[in-house]
């Protein structure tokens, strides 16, 4: 006996709604990618990052030797950039993870048990939420120390709400459903029905969300590195070269060119598979 | 309209408070003792606590609030520990600076965006409309101050077309001055801008399906109307929504845009406070952004209202 439907996981169906746009397509590949260089730096990049490699010459245009040129201090931009991908990866997973922690069962509560302490709650997040997350990150590392690991903490916290509130709708949805009736019918305890009937059923904007986040964060954490406020050297990252070899933007441009465009590739590889993501997975805004 | 926007400033006043408490709040969680730093190496306990009492810092901390409170309604917003200047005069010459930067920066944005939204959203997936997607995709994941950058590779350095980073007041020359603003203003405009376009075009693409557009144009109205005057008009109030989060993002923007660019902004000003760690120039910093952030946030509230009725008389006739 042959099922007449066959059952479809939701990461089977995402993929098959996400080929069917080139964007999106573009998007996961780029992403892919990346990872890969992330990953593989140390096989990579021909130098190290804090390598001194150029034999006493410095801010060299790009060679067969070096890609992208030689800065200052006589460094491989090349190994740099590639190495410098490990901490954007970093600051945009592990934030984003330090997020949905308090994020999803906030939300989750908030949704499934409505009343005051939904008010509350949501409340609270929507001050934080008034406030735009640069400015906020900006805040929070005046208390902290400027470093990777504080821009992650800021990042993290920062989000929060958004995570909160995403959850929060989707429960507000789900909790209605036909299945969930079931769920009370069989009275199974809260926390199963929380985490095992409720939250899969919300992770579609989850998904999509984290997705679009990974790029903001990137962006931001380039930024606060670019004015000082984030990673420090000697970790390499992209904000930080941008900001030191623009001095010498008119002698070599390319060691400022390079880092940008690691960052704006970076981004823009989230962003497409995240816009893509949404289209597949919220059918309400399929076109 | 004119009870709403009483209503409106009157909220202004517990908003304030509340802002001005979490940057007291947030002062006291700064690792250093101020004593500490003042005597330095002289630090002697009974002296410490002469002067911990003469500063007021052994009150309660609500006292020690209302006092700080007080001084800052007086315009006494504390010295750089640095330059020693009041750090309310430092940031009176800067807000000028960075405003005109920013509001530059959102009208080139709007400028932009409304027809670009537009002409998206009236021809839905043909080759214009996603070439201007892809351009806004594009500018969506540009970073601002790279953006600044390439610019400035271009305009400046290669081409020699304006001139190279800095800040001329107005005093110097009308066009001196505007020149040194391009860039800067195009760099933090474009993404803002990108963002827009996104969404102008996705709630054109809502309201043109909506029956007042098939009235208007069942009743004969020239399509140019119909799309400028019928459906724009409504599709603008989302957007305005939106502008007010922009702004957030245009402040946050301006600050790394002023540090591309060498604009003597607030920006500026409280990036070197966070670096020198220089708290009252910090505190001064954090609270005037803080405020700016407020009031567009109430010119946002007092244009939406004006732009869609329903919102003056929510709460009414209850």
């Amino acid at each position: 006996m042959t099922p007449k439907y066959r059952a479809r996981s939701l990461l089977g169906l995402t993929l098959r709604r996400l080929s069917r746009s080139y964007s999106a397509l573009w998007g996961l590949f780029m992403v892919c990618a990346l990872i890969v260089v992330a990953a593989l730096a140390d096989v990579i990049a021909p130098y190290g990052p804090a390598e001194i490699v150029a034999g006493g010459s410095s801010l060299e245009p790009p060679s067969l030797q070096h890609l992208m040129g030689v800065d200052l201090l006589g460094r491989d931009v090349f190994s740099r950039v590639i190495y410098s991908s490990r901490i954007a990866f970093y600051v945009g997973i592990v934030s984003i993870v330090l997020s949905l922690l308090p994020g999803i069962p906030l939300g989750l509560v908030a949704g499934f048990y409505g009343g005051r302490l939904d008010k509350a709650v949501m409340m609270v997040m929507d001050i934080i939420l008034a406030f735009p997350i640069f400015l906020l990150a900006i805040v929070i590392m005046v208390i902290l120390e400027p470093s990777t690991t504080n821009v992650v903490i800021a990042l993290g916290i920062v989000r929060i709400p958004i995570y909160a509130r995403v959850v929060r709708g989707s429960v507000l949805s789900v909790k209605e459903q036909e299945y969930i009736e079931a769920v009370h019918a069989l009275a199974l305890g809260r926390l199963r029905m929380l985490f095992r009937h409720i939250l899969p059923n919300c992770m579609a904007p989850i998904i999509v969300t984290s997705t679009l986040s990974v790029a903001t964060s990137i962006l931001i954490e380039s930024s606060l590195s670019f004015l000082g406020l984030g990673t420090q050297p000697p970790t390499p990252s992209w904000g930080w070269d941008l900001k030191a070899n623009l001095v010498f933007i008119d002698i070599n441009p390319w060691i400022v060119i390079f880092p940008g465009l690691a960052i704006f590739l970076t981004t823009l590889a989230f962003n497409m598979l995240g816009d893509g993501l949404r289209d597949a997975l919220d059918p309400r805004l399929k076109r | 309209m004119k009870e709403y926007i009483i209503k409106k400033l009157l909220l202004l006043i517990p908003t304030v408070l509340a802002i001005t408490f979490l940057v007291f709040s947030m002062m006291q969680f700064i690792p250093g003792d101020p004593i500490f730093l003042l005597l330095g190496d002289m630090y002697d306990q009974r002296q410490a606590d002469e002067l911990r009492r003469e500063h007021g810092l052994d009150k309660p901390l609500i006292v020690q609030y209302a006092w700080w409170l007080a001084r800052l309604v007086q315009g006494d917003w504390g010295r750089s520990i640095f330059t020693h200047r009041p750090v309310l005069d430092d940031i009176v010459y800067r807000i000028p600076i960075s405003l005109e930067l920013i509001v530059l920066s959102m009208l080139l944005a709007l400028l932009i965006a409304v027809p670009a939204g537009v002409i998206s959203a009236i021809r839905p997936y043909t080759a214009l409309d996603y070439s201007v997607m892809t351009l806004a995709m594009v500018g969506v994941s540009m970073p601002d101050f790279f953006l600044g950058i390439l610019l400035f590779l271009l305009f400046s350095l290669t081409l020699g077309w304006l001139p190279v980073q800095g800040y001329v007041p107005m005093a110097d020359g009308v066009i001196n001055h505007f020149s040194h603003l391009v860039l800067p203003a195009v760099a933090l405009g474009l993404a803002r801008c990108a963002i827009l376009t996104r969404l102008i075009r996705a709630s054109m693409l809502e309201v043109v399906k909506l029956d007042y557009v098939t009235t208007a144009r069942a009743k004969g109205v020239v399509e140019f109307l119909v799309v400028n005057k019928h459906a724009l008009k409504n599709a603008l109030i989302p957007t305005i929504t939106v502008l007010g989060l922009q702004i957030g993002f245009l402040i946050g923007g301006a600050i790394v845009i002023e540090a591309v660019f060498g604009i003597p902004g607030l920006g500026t000003f409280g990036v070197q406070g966070i670096i020198k760690r220089d708290y009252q120039q910090v505190q001064g910093f954090i609270l005037i952004v803080a405020l700016m952030f407020v009031f567009s946030n109430l010119l946002v509230d007092i244009s939406y209202a004006y732009f869609d009725p329903r919102i003056r008389y929510e709460g009414r006739g209850k």
